[in-house]
């Protein structure tokens, strides 16, 4: 029987009515999406080093946009790159806090042992934990945790010398602290084993911090007394030496690969650094800091290596080897973060710096600090995905 | 001495014109090969992906897309889609791929090494996987992955890289931004790019610029708007704030310029503190040559397109003609070019 015309109306009324009602209701959900959620490159999550306080700053007009309570103050803390989820966690203790960036709400999941590091794993919804004695894989969405494959003979991972990650291949590795293995875990692989890789390293040398790139295909350290630099390929088990320090060595620190992997740089406790490419092609470039080298990171197109000491900031361009600025902070620098278009890098410094300190890597200026508002000493800095890879 | 000078300069010029840019490439297009010569003129805004990338080539499509429709400048504009997956990406596809965001987007692909060599002259990457392991080229199995870095690079019709955007960039952010850029109000040069000039129109004087500075022939605020009283000489203005960590290696230096010579003016402007702050200020360096000066306009350093500090300008006749951008860490170059620049005649 066809619809007389007032039943159409009244069809016709009431879809509209659910039509307005779900308009409305996602424009109340983005409205109250903070907006840093869908532009990660723009806003900075700077966390206290003395309370649980966590500003967001947005680069765009340098001013602080929100700011929220974590609830512990952290040692560690990651954004997820595919999701907006921020995990963080203390030395102290065996817990760890999941806060849901748009919900703004905390999720807590115990802990078997003390975090060390944290890893979002892309297009998983995972979080690979790092803890002092064991690895676990964490899913975020039923809050639920998964021990991984223990490793014998590193009973406790060392603060110093971290495991790292490499997210194209999904692969965890860690160095021998007596022995020159280096040790593999390909979260992804269910049941998935250590798999060790015996490096032919000098007699008494040991392994010191690791760097791998994306795609776990090259690794990069320096022997723990800083005497030799190295580059190993777990494909071919190849290790090549790349710098040989001399009697000049001290201890290193993690060294940087660069985001195209063909620059590796080495730096040590003694404010030295050195850059070669990962193809063996070219000179080395060298340069010297002042005081122990803590940081390096890359900047503006991976022209430029951005190296912290304790309390200063240099530039060095990778084309020319030139050193093209240096930033006496006079103030101990906690973190560095070099936005993900490689445009600027941001300083969080100690003792009565309630600020970030940006600088704008293509002009090599100092912009104005931005004042934080709640912070007592600006700790942690890390933004959300960056120029990260789409695959 | 003066048609040395003038030769030397010439020739300099001459070199820095003819210097390749290290942007330029030699692609497979639809009708053929394409290099950026086939684009002159236009602002090229450039980003690299694959036609089965699920989320973050149409984002950067769409954005494209949106700053073709929502700038000033569109018909200046040349967008460039340069796929790194050729294997899958036939130029039919790649068109089809991009006109169904936008037909004047170009689809762009070309042989493996000569993708790589283009993207670590961008400081770009990609590769593909296939499981968990890296494969390459020749011999890729049919279902690999692929991955690739995430930028926008747009560059001059001199093919120099003005800025970038990360994908996510808001294209009405993008857009003003690259307006901006075409208006002739350029965001602050890139000195540590390779090829550095951006652009600018060259400074016409025949004494060589200070190693550092760049010609400025923008309409910034004249040194009458700047200074308290006239200054005939050739001037260089140094912007500063107490907060500027190299502005504090680079006052003493200026200091000291100021008191060792006469043919260049030299005044240093506080941005950002208050007259009682710079007065202490200068007292602890022991500033004693430079005049305690204050900017009464803040803003008026944007209007030299100023984006951090140490930034300083050099006037001659009044007017802007250099910039630079970082602290200045020697000074016998800009004596030298006040002797030049100040002589009569000039």
């Amino acid at each position: 029987m066809p619809l007389q015309r007032c039943q159409w109306w009244s069809l016709f009324a009431l879809a509209t009515i659910f039509a307005c009602a779900g308009g409305a209701a996602m424009a109340l959900y983005y409205e109250q999406v903070p907006d840093y959620v869908y532009d990660p490159t723009r806003y900075v999550f700077v966390t206290d080093r003395l309370s649980d306080r966590l500003v967001v700053v947005d680069l765009d007009g340098d001013r602080q946009s929100d700011r929220q309570d974590l609830g512990m103050v952290p040692d560690i803390l990651s954004i997820a790159t595919d999701f907006p989820m921020m995990a963080y966690g203390s030395y102290q203790e065996r817990q760890l806090i999941f806060f849901n960036l748009k919900k703004k709400e905390r999720l807590r999941l115990a802990l078997p042992s003390r975090p060390l590091d944290l890893f979002f794993i892309p297009n998983r919804q995972q979080l690979l934990v790092v803890m002092q004695d064991g690895v676990a894989l964490a899913d975020y969405q039923r809050l639920a945790l998964y021990p991984l494959a223990g490793l014998e003979s590193v009973a406790q991972f060392e603060k110093n010398h971290p495991p790292v990650f490499s997210a194209l291949d999904g692969s965890l590795w860690v160095a021998d602290p007596g022995r020159p293995v280096i040790y593999r875990l390909r979260v992804n692989q269910r049941d998935g084993k250590w798999q060790p890789y015996s490096l032919p390293l000098p007699d008494g040398e040991r392994i010191g911090p690791l760097s791998v790139n994306a795609q776990g295909d090259i690794l990069a350290f320096a022997d723990r007394t800083g005497s030799h630099a190295y580059l190993y390929r777990p494909a071919s088990n190849t290790l090549r030496r790349t710098v040989d320090f001399g009697d000049a060595s001290a201890p290193p620190i993690a060294p940087y690969l660069d985001g195209t992997s063909r620059w590796v740089v080495y730096g040590d406790t003694a404010g030295r650094l050195t850059g070669v490419r990962t193809s063996g092609e070219g000179a080395p470039i060298s340069a010297r800091l002042s005081s122990p080298v803590e940081k390096i990171r890359g900047g503006w197109l991976n022209r430029l290596w951005v190296m912290v000491t304790d309390e200063s900031l240099a530039v060095q361009s990778i084309a020319t080897g030139e050193r093209l600025n240096s930033f006496s902070l006079n103030a101990a620098i906690s973190d560095l973060w070099v936005t993900g278009d490689g445009k600027t890098a941001l300083i969080a410094a100690r003792g009565g710096f309630q600020q970030v300190l940006p600088f704008d890597l293509r002009t090599g200026t100092q912009k104005r600090p931005i004042d934080l508002d709640g912070i007592l000493q600006a700790n942690l800095i890390r933004m959300g995905g960056n120029n990260s890879f789409c695959y | 001495m003066k048609f040395s000078l003038w030769v030397l300069f010439v020739v300099c010029a001459t070199a820095m014109a003819t210097t390749p840019s290290p942007y330029g490439f030699s692609l497979d297009g639809p009708d053929g090969p394409v290099t950026e010569d086939d684009f002159s003129g236009k602002y090229l805004l450039l980003f690299f992906g694959y036609t089965s990338c699920p989320d973050i080539c149409p984002t950067a499509l769409y954005a494209i897309s949106k700053v073709l429709q929502t700038s000033a400048h569109p018909d200046l504009i040349q967008p460039v889609f340069v796929s790194i997956d050729p294997d899958n990406d036939t130029l039919e596809r790649l068109s089809r791929y991009v006109h169904y965001f936008d037909p004047r987007i170009v689809g762009l692909t070309a042989d493996y090494r000569t993708l790589k060599n283009m993207a670590d002259a961008y400081g770009a990457s990609f590769g593909y996987r296939f499981g968990d392991e890296e494969v390459t080229p020749p011999n890729l199995p049919p279902t690999h992955s692929v991955y690739h870095s995430t930028l926008l690079y747009f560059l001059s019709p001199e093919r120099r890289m003005v800025d970038v955007f990360d994908y996510q960039t808001d294209y009405e952010e993008m857009t003003r931004r690259i307006d901006a850029v075409i208006d002739g109000r350029p965001p602050a040069q890139a000195r540590f790019a390779a090829g550095a000039d951006d652009g600018a129109p060259a400074y016409r004087g025949d004494c060589p610029l200070p190693q550092g500075f760049s010609a400025y022939a923008g309409n910034g605020p004249a040194l009458a708007t700047l200074l308290r009283k006239a200054e005939e000489r050739p001037t260089l203005v140094a912007f500063w704030a107490s907060w500027c960590a190299p502005c504090r290696e680079e006052l003493p230096l200026l200091d000291k310029l100021a008191g060792a010579q006469s043919s260049l003016a030299v005044h240093a402007l506080d941005l950002d503190d208050k007259p009682q702050a710079i007065h202490e200020y200068f007292a602890r360096l022991g500033i004693t040559h430079l005049g305690e000066e204050r900017a009464a306009d803040p803003g008026l350093f944007a209007g030299f397109h100023g984006v951090g500090l140490p930034f300083s300008v050099l006037f001659l006749h009044g007017r802007p003609v250099a910039r630079r951008n970082g602290a200045i860490d020697e000074t016998r170059p800009l004596e030298r070019w006040a002797l030049c620049a100040g002589k009569p005649g000039d």
